[in-house]
C-alpha cells in the first residue's frame, strides 16, 4: 500500500501555498469583505483559475490539466488550512464533473474553457422547500414544447446565484403523478438543465443567512421560464444518476474542506497555547486539559484525511460509483466531525478572544457547522452507510 | 543556449525561531520534525532568472542540477515544474556535509560533463549556512568570470549582461560566455508553477550522477573549513519605555539614552 503523496501533488501543495501566501496581506481586509459585505471575491477567484484548479477535473481536450480529484481535494485542503476558503469553486468543479460526464459536446466545448479561464461561474439548484433530504419530492417541472422546455416551480438556499453565469437545475420531466400511474422507479423523471439566472421569468430573493463567504443564498421561483432545449444535460428523465454520481466529488471536496478548517484551528490553537500564560510562567499549552482536546482532534484529522485521500484517488481511479460513493460519504461525515471539534477545542484554547471577530475562529465555527448539515446532513450519511455497507433495512 | 541552474534543498527557514534546533555535539542542524526540506529561497530566484531568459525567447534549453540526497529531487521537479527541461541529481553518500569547494568541485565537475553549459545560474547564497561562495568556485573550476548579486540578466551574442546589487547602486556588468551569475532577491519573486506545468514536470527526465559517474574520488572532498562550533545564540531583549511629556521631550530622552547606551 502507497502512503506517499506524488511529486505532483507535492509540488502542487507548494504552489498553492506560495500562490496564496503572496495574498496573506489581504486576508483581513477580504475576510471582512466576504462575511461582512457578502460580496465575492473575483481576485481569488482569478487565481484558482490562473493556477489551473478550476481545470484539475478536465481533460487536455477540452483545456484542462487533468490532474484529477485528488490533486483538487490537496489544494482545497491547503486553501482552508491557511484561512482562505474556496468558495464556489466547490459548486463551480462539481457541475464541471457532472457537464463533462452527461453534457453534450457543445456544453463541453463553450462552457468548460470558460469555466478553467475563470470566466464562467456554476452553480448548483436542487433544494426545494419541500425536496432537501429527500430530493425526490422536488416538484418544480419543467415540460418540452418544441426547441424549449418550459419551468415553472420554485427552488431554495441556492448559494451564488448572483455571481453565477449559469444555474445547474434539477427539474422534473415527468411529475410524480404520472410516475406514479406508470409505476415507474421514483428515480425517473428528473434532468438536469442550464440554466442562465438572468433569464426572463426568474425571480431571486436573497435569504439572509450566516457561514456563507462573499455569497448569498437565494430563493427562487420560476414562472414560466424558457429554457433552450439543448440545455438538457444528460438523457432526458436519467438526470437522477447524473446528478448522485457528481455529488460524490462534492462530498469528497467537502471533506477537504473540513480537513483544512481543522488544521487552521488546530495551529492557530497550538500557537497560541504556547504563547499564553494565565497562571506564573507556564503557558497554558503545558496543560494536559489543553493539550488532550488537540491531540484528539489531531488523530481524528489524520484519519479524516486518509479517507478522504482515498475517496477522492478512487474517483480518479474510475471505480464504481457505488463505491465512490459511501468512500465520499463516510469520509465527509468524518471530516465535519472532526473539523467542528476542533474548531471547538481552538475556541476553548483562546477562550475569550476566540470569539473576537479578528480571530475568525467565531466565523470558522459557523462555517464547520454547516458543513455538518449541508450538502447532505449527517443522518443521511449513517443512513446510507447502515443500509448500503451494513445491509440493514431503510428506517424511513 | 544551455543553461545550467544550480539549486539547493535545505531545511524550510520559515520555521519559528523557536523550532530551530542544532546538535552541539555532532555540529549538526537538527531538521524539524514534520517540516518537509525546501529550495533555498536565492535558488528559486536563479530559477526565475533562468525562466525569465527561456521567456525572452531564442532555443533555450535550462537544467536544473542539484547535489543532495534523493530527496533533493523535489527541488529538481520543482525547477522543472517552473518551466525546466531537464534534471539533474548529483547523489551519493560520500558528499554528505561537504564544504562549499567540494560542493562547487562536485557541481563543476558536473557541469563540465553535460559538456555545452553556455551560463550556470546560482543563488546569491545557500540559506542554511550562508557561505555564498559556491558560485564564485564554479566559475574559477569551469574558467568562466563570475558576476555576483544579480537582479538582472540577460543574454545575447555570446555574452550575458547583468544589473549587480551594490549597497547604494546598480552596477551594469558584461561577461563573455560560458559564465556563473549568482543572483539576488531583487531579481523579483520567483513564479510557482501552475497545474500544467506540473503535470508536465511530472514526464520530465532526471538524471541521477554518483561519485562514480563523475569521476570523483573522496580525497578530492577533503573539507578546507573546518567546523569549530555551531551553536544558536542567546539573543536577550529588553523593553524599555522612554518618558516624556511632549514628543520633542521624548526624542530628547532616546537620544540621551541612546547615546548611553553607546548606540549613537
Ligand atoms: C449554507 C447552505 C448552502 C446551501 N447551498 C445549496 C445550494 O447551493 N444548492 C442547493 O440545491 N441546496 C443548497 N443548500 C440546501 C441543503 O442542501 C439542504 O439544506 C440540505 O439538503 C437539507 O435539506 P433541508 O434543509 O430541507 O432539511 P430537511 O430535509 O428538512 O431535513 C431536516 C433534518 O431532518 C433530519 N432528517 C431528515 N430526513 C431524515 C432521515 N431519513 N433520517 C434521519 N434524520 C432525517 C436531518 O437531521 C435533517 O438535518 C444549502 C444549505 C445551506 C444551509
Amino acid at each position: 500500500m502507497e502512503f506517499q503523496i506524488s511529486e505532483e501533488h507535492q509540488l502542487l501543495r507548494g504552489a498553492v501555498r506560495q500562490m496564496l501566501s503572496r495574498h496573506e496581506h489581504q486576508k483581513k481586509a477580504w475576510r471582512e469583505m466576504t462575511h461582512r459585505d457578502h460580496k465575492f471575491n473575483y481576485e481569488l477567484w482569478q487565481e484558482f483559475a490562473d493556477i489551473g484548479l478550476l481545470g484539475a477535473l478536465v481533460p487536455e481536450e477540452y483545456g484542462g490539466n487533468n490532474s484529477g480529484l485528488l490533486a483538487l481535494t490537496l489544494g482545497f485542503e491547503d486553501i482552508c488550512t491557511m484561512g482562505f476558503s474556496p468558495s464556489l469553486m466547490l459548486v463551480t468543479c462539481m457541475d464541471t464533473a457532472c457537464i463533462l460526464k452527461n453534457g453534450t459536446e457543445q456544453h463541453k466545448r463553450e462552457i468548460i474553457p470558460s469555466v478553467i479561464a475563470g470566466k464562467t461561474i456554476l452553480v448548483f439548484a436542487i433544494t426545494e422547500p419541500d425536496a432537501g433530504s429527500n430530493s425526490f419530492r422536488m416538484q418544480t417541472v419543467a415540460r418540452r414544447e418544441g426547441d424549449r422546455y418550459v419551468m415553472n416551480g420554485q427552488k431554495i438556499f441556492i448559494t451564488g446565484v448572483e455571481v453565477a453565469d449559469y444555474m445547474l437545475v434539477v427539474a422534473r420531466t415527468t411529475t410524480r403523478e404520472q410516475i406514479d400511474a406508470k409505476g415507474l422507479p421514483k428515480a425517473f423523471g428528473l434532468s438536469l438543465f442550464l440554466v442562465d439566472p438572468k433569464t426572463k421569468g426568474i425571480t431571486k430573493t436573497p435569504i439572509p443567512t450566516v457561514a456563507t463567504e462573499g455569497v448569498y443564498q437565494w430563493q427562487l421561483f420560476f414562472e414560466d421560464v424558457e429554457i433552450p432545449a439543448e440545455n438538457l444535460v444528460g438523457v432526458e428523465d436519467q438526470g437522477a444518476m447524473a446528478m448522485f454520481n457528481s455529488l460524490n466529488p462534492e462530498r469528497i471536496l467537502v471533506g477537504a474542506i473540513c480537513c483544512g478548517m481543522a488544521e487552521q484551528a488546530i495551529n492557530m490553537a497550538v500557537s497560541y497555547a504556547k504563547e499564553r500564560k494565565v497562571f506564573r510562567e507556564t503557558p497554558i499549552g503545558a496543560y494536559q486539559g489543553v493539550q488532550h482536546p488537540l491531540a484528539e482532534a489531531k488523530i481524528q484529522l489524520e484519519a479524516a484525511k486518509l479517507m478522504t485521500y482515498r475517496a477522492a484517488w478512487a474517483f480518479d481511479q474510475g471505480m464504481e460509483p457505488g463505491v465512490v460513493g459511501s468512500y465520499s460519504n463516510m469520509a465527509k461525515l468524518l471530516a465535519s466531525d472532526v473539523a467542528l471539534k476542533a474548531v471547538d477545542a481552538s475556541l476553548e484554547t483562546h477562550g475569550g478572544i476566540g470569539f473576537a471577530e479578528e480571530t475568525g475562529l467565531a466565523q470558522l465555527w459557523n462555517g464547520a457547522r454547516v458543513l455538518k448539515t449541508a450538502p447532505l446532513n449527517r443522518e443521511m450519511i449513517l443512513n446510507y452507510v447502515a443500509e448500503q455497507e451494513l445491509g440493514l433495512p431503510r428506517s424511513y | 543556449m544551455h543553461i545550467v541552474v544550480c539549486v539547493k534543498q535545505v531545511p524550510d527557514w520559515d520555521i519559528p525561531p523557536s523550532s530551530f534546533k542544532v546538535d552541539e555535539g555532532a555540529k549538526k542542524v537538527v531538521p524539524p520534525p514534520g517540516v518537509a526540506p525546501v529550495t533555498s529561497q536565492f535558488d528559486a530566484i536563479a530559477a526565475e532568472a533562468a525562466m525569465k531568459i527561456k521567456d525572452a525567447g531564442g532555443d533555450t534549453k535550462v537544467t536544473i542540477m542539484s547535489m543532495g540526497p534523493a530527496t533533493a529531487r523535489e527541488t529538481i521537479k520543482q525547477g522543472l515544474a517552473m518551466g525546466g527541461d531537464e534534471g539533474v541529481l548529483i547523489s551519493d553518500d560520500a558528499f554528505n556535509d561537504i564544504d562549499s569547494t567540494a560542493a562547487a568541485l562536485v557541481l563543476a565537475t558536473a557541469i563540465k560533463k553535460l559538456g555545452d553549459v553556455d551560463l550556470v545560474l546560482t543563488g546569491r547564497q545557500a540559506v542554511d549556512w550562508d557561505t555564498g561562495v559556491t558560485g564564485t568556485l564554479i566559475a574559477e573550476m569551469i574558467g568562466g568570470p563570475v558576476v555576483t548579486f544579480a537582479k538582472a540578466v540577460s543574454v545575447a551574442d555570446g555574452k550575458v549582461t547583468v544589473e549587480r546589487v551594490l549597497p547604494d547602486a546598480t552596477e551594469k556588468v558584461e561577461a563573455t560566455l560560458p559564465a556563473v551569475v549568482t543572483v539576488s532577491n531583487e531579481l523579483g519573486e520567483p513564479r510557482y508553477p501552475k497545474l500544467p506545468q506540473i503535470m508536465a514536470a511530472g514526464k520530465k527526465q532526471v538524471t541521477t550522477w554518483t561519485a562514480a559517474d563523475l569521476g570523483i574520488d573522496a580525497a578530492a572532498l577533503a573539507p578546507k573549513l573546518t567546523l569549530e562550533q555551531l551553536f544558536v545564540p542567546v539573543v536577550d531583549t529588553k523593553v524599555e519605555i522612554i518618558e516624556g511629556e511632549t514628543p520633542e521631550e521624548q526624542a530628547a530622552n532616546l537620544a540621551k539614552r541612546m547615546k548611553e547606551a553607546k548606540l549613537i
